[in-house]
């Protein structure tokens, strides 16, 4: 099978995947110019650079070093190769509990920034297609119900923007245990802080609730539905990118 | 590497068609897209994807246009140097290598 097949595949199967490919060769191997490998995580590496001797050189070297980027590395085997070590990067996915007012511009902006979403709501009025014409998948379906049945694993960001308060704890309480690098709950400082005391009463960790952003967004002065939801969704963004959220102008002066 | 470019290849080799996969290998000094970032190029100079547009990307399309009639993979290194800056002997900008890959 065709290697862009296979790593196509293995995208949808959200496989955490290596890729080198040659990119430079002596003069005399050009013939193996952008032949590739690709090691996903427990499967043995499939295909072949250069030759089986090389091949196995290469994978020790990778495996002598730790991961941080898309980068270059050099190898010398009857002259002096360059490959390119790179990832398979799948979609993140977005879970939006509530498809109300904030939630359309919320899911719809996620989307455009390249996000996956899945949106929950009890409510036929509000959870269908049609509301939600780029939403990865709408469920239509008691809260408790859905997120029983979801795979917690794949989620990268939670959104809680349910219509009323008693709904976003109990999501809360249902997603708390979630692998998720961004969790956020909307609602007042108010309102929050009583949730948080709840909680902590409960037993609930310092750590985790330090986790939380609630209130959940970035201070913009945003009003309108729209304009929370582009707070919302910077503020997902400056998580998952390390992003100070500080005006450029004012940093590294 | 992600899905949506990965997609469009399967399409091109579906098609028996071939296009240019160019990649950013290596980035210097200040530049709009990383190491990883992808875009394809077309036989007929449409792209898919972007490494930064402008002038560097131009000229990304017509090195990629050059490996399709060669039918040769190889890397190739843009200047982002802005031209009145360099006259002036400044420089505002870095540069990417990038590797074109013949698919």
């Amino acid at each position: 099978m065709d290697i862009f097949l296979r790593l196509l595949q293995k995208a949808n199967r959200y496989q955490p995947t290596d890729i080198i490919t040659i990119i430079n060769t002596p003069k005399e191997q050009a013939i193996n110019l952008g032949e590739m490998l690709t090691i996903s995580n427990g499967n043995e590496p499939e295909g072949i650079l250069v030759d089986q001797t090389f091949t196995t050189a290469l994978i020790q070297k990778i495996e002598t070093i730790s991961w941080q980027k898309a980068t270059i590395i050099e190898l010398e085997y009857n002259g002096h190769y360059r490959l390119f070590w790179d990832r398979l990067s799948t979609r993140p996915s977005a879970l939006v509990l509530g498809a109300g007012h904030i939630s359309q511009p919320v899911v719809e902006m996620l989307y455009l920034i390249g996000y996956a979403v899945t949106v929950v709501d009890d409510r036929p009025d509000f959870a269908n297609n049609i509301s939600f014409p780029n939403a990865e998948s709408v469920i239509c379906e008691n809260f408790g119900i859905a997120l029983k049945e979801i795979n917690n694993k794949r989620y990268s960001a939670i959104i809680i923007v349910t219509r009323g308060h008693r709904y976003d704890l109990e999501c809360l309480r249902a997603v708390m245990h979630y692998p998720v690098s961004y969790l956020g709950m909307i609602g007042s400082r108010r309102r929050v802080n009583g949730i948080i005391k709840k909680l902590t009463e409960e037993g609930v960790s310092k750590e985790f609730l330090s986790h939380l952003r609630a209130p959940i967004g970035l201070d913009l002065g945003a009003q309108t539905p729209a304009e929370i939801a582009l707070s919302i969704v910077a503020e997902v963004l400056a998580t998952t990118r390390k992003g100070t959220c500080l005006p450029l102008r004012d940093i590294g002066r | 590497m992600d899905e949506i470019i990965l997609k469009t290849i399967c399409d091109i080799k579906g098609e028996k068609s071939k296009a240019v996969l160019v990649t950013i290998v290596d980035t210097h000094g200040s530049t709009p897209r990383k190491a990883g970032t992808k875009m394809l190029v077309y036989p007929d100079g449409r792209i898919v994807g972007t490494i930064g547009g402008g002038c560097t990307e131009s000229e990304a399309r017509l090195q990629a246009l050059r490996a399709l009639d060669e039918n040769i993979s190889f890397t190739y290194v843009l200047s982002l140097l802005d031209d009145n800056a360099a006259d002036e002997g400044m420089v505002c900008g870095g540069t990417m290598e990038i590797f074109l890959q013949v698919i």
